[in-house]
């Protein structure tokens, strides 16, 4: 048999139940254990790994549902969307989708709006770094340059809107924060703009006013300093202060 | 406004926060070393020790293992070496 069809039916037992005992036949037995359980052996740890991988990367939706309901979960979205690339932290993105089409939570889609959180969390702190732009090259512009300028956040960056305070249950759920709110005391109801993104080892999140969110909204689609202006007007240079000092803007292009 | 003065306006206002934000990074930016032998099993920082990264350490105050500090810092803990470069 070539090795290709050997490692795609090894990977199908992996990730199928049902082709366990198909992979089991290329598969000696030895000793106690048939061939079907050595096989099982390396379906079981590979889904252990990544189930260990899905509760550090959802750690407060796994609070939130539980362990049982989010092994379940985790176990039969690895059987229908295994991993693809060599690179672990790639895998994962999926687990939103998943939860959001899962039954048991038409009625909680709140807590997928938290795993949504918990994605752009991990995804911003995985981003390749970038080089910063110097802002003090913005003085030799022309006018014409100027009106021309587009405005770029740190490419980890995440804006997530939601109808649902996903930063104060996410915040509920931190053992490290004493002023934490308590989840009970949370109106699931009150919406929230939220960004995330990472500045070298610190991963920010932080929510945003609903200026702020539109301003980053704006600046985001690659709206120039023109059209900035003509939708914000007098109040840009503040918006940009504020934007500046927070660190949510990185670089810019003038072309 | 005329969206004239509006993009002058916003550019010193671009101006001195990139101004005042690298004044505050340079500030805050500590200098920092590498000290092996003090670190808990599973809170290292990085690669060593036949291992790939963060996290992995298998053993409490393992020689091999290191944790970023503060300079200065590794030499004042019992049991700290500071890793050259």
């Amino acid at each position: 048999m070539p090795l290709l069809e050997l490692q795609q039916s090894l990977i199908s037992a992996l990730f199928q139940r049902d082709q366990l005992a198909e992979a089991a036949k290329l598969v000696k037995a030895q000793g106690s254990l048939s061939s079907e359980q050595r096989v099982g052996i390396y379906r079981n740890s590979t889904h252990g790994i990544l189930l260990d991988y899905l509760e550090s990367l959802y750690p407060v939706c796994l609070d939130l549902v539980g362990t049982e309901f989010f092994g379940r979960t985790a176990h039969s979205f690895m059987d229908q969307a295994p991993p693809t690339s060599p690179f672990l932290a790639d895998y994962g993105a999926g687990f939103v989708t998943y939860l959001a089409e899962h039954p048991a939570l038409q009625d909680m889609l709140w807590i997928v709006e938290v795993a949504k959180l918990e994605w752009a969390r991990h995804a911003a702190w995985h981003t390749v770094n970038q080089v910063a732009s110097d802002f003090a090259q913005l003085e030799g512009l022309s006018a014409a340059q100027q009106a021309e300028l587009r405005f770029q956040l740190p490419a980890s960056a995440h804006l997530i809107s939601s109808s649902t305070p996903i930063h104060s249950i996410w915040l509920a759920h931190q053992e490290e924060y004493p002023d934490k709110p308590r989840l009970e005391e949370i109106d699931l109801q009150e919406a929230q703009q939220v960004l995330i993104f990472r500045e070298q080892r610190r991963l920010h999140q932080t929510t945003l006013s609903a200026d702020d969110w539109a301003f980053l909204n704006t600046l985001q689609q690659q709206a120039t300093m023109s059209e900035l202006a003509e939708q914000f007007a007098e109040q840009l240079p503040w918006l940009f202060s504020v934007a500046m000092q927070e660190g949510w803007i990185y670089s810019f292009t003038t072309d | 406004m005329q969206n004239k003065q509006i993009i002058t306006a916003t550019l010193m206002a671009i101006g001195l926060s990139a101004a005042l934000s690298v004044a505050t990074a340079e500030d805050q930016k500590p200098e920092t070393e590498k000290c092996a032998g003090i670190v808990k099993a599973g809170m290292n920082d990085c690669g060593a020790n036949g291992h790939s990264c963060a996290g992995k350490a298998a053993k409490d105050s393992d020689p091999a293992e290191w944790i970023t500090l503060p300079k200065g810092t590794c030499e004042k803990i019992a049991g700290g070496t500071v890793v050259k470069e």
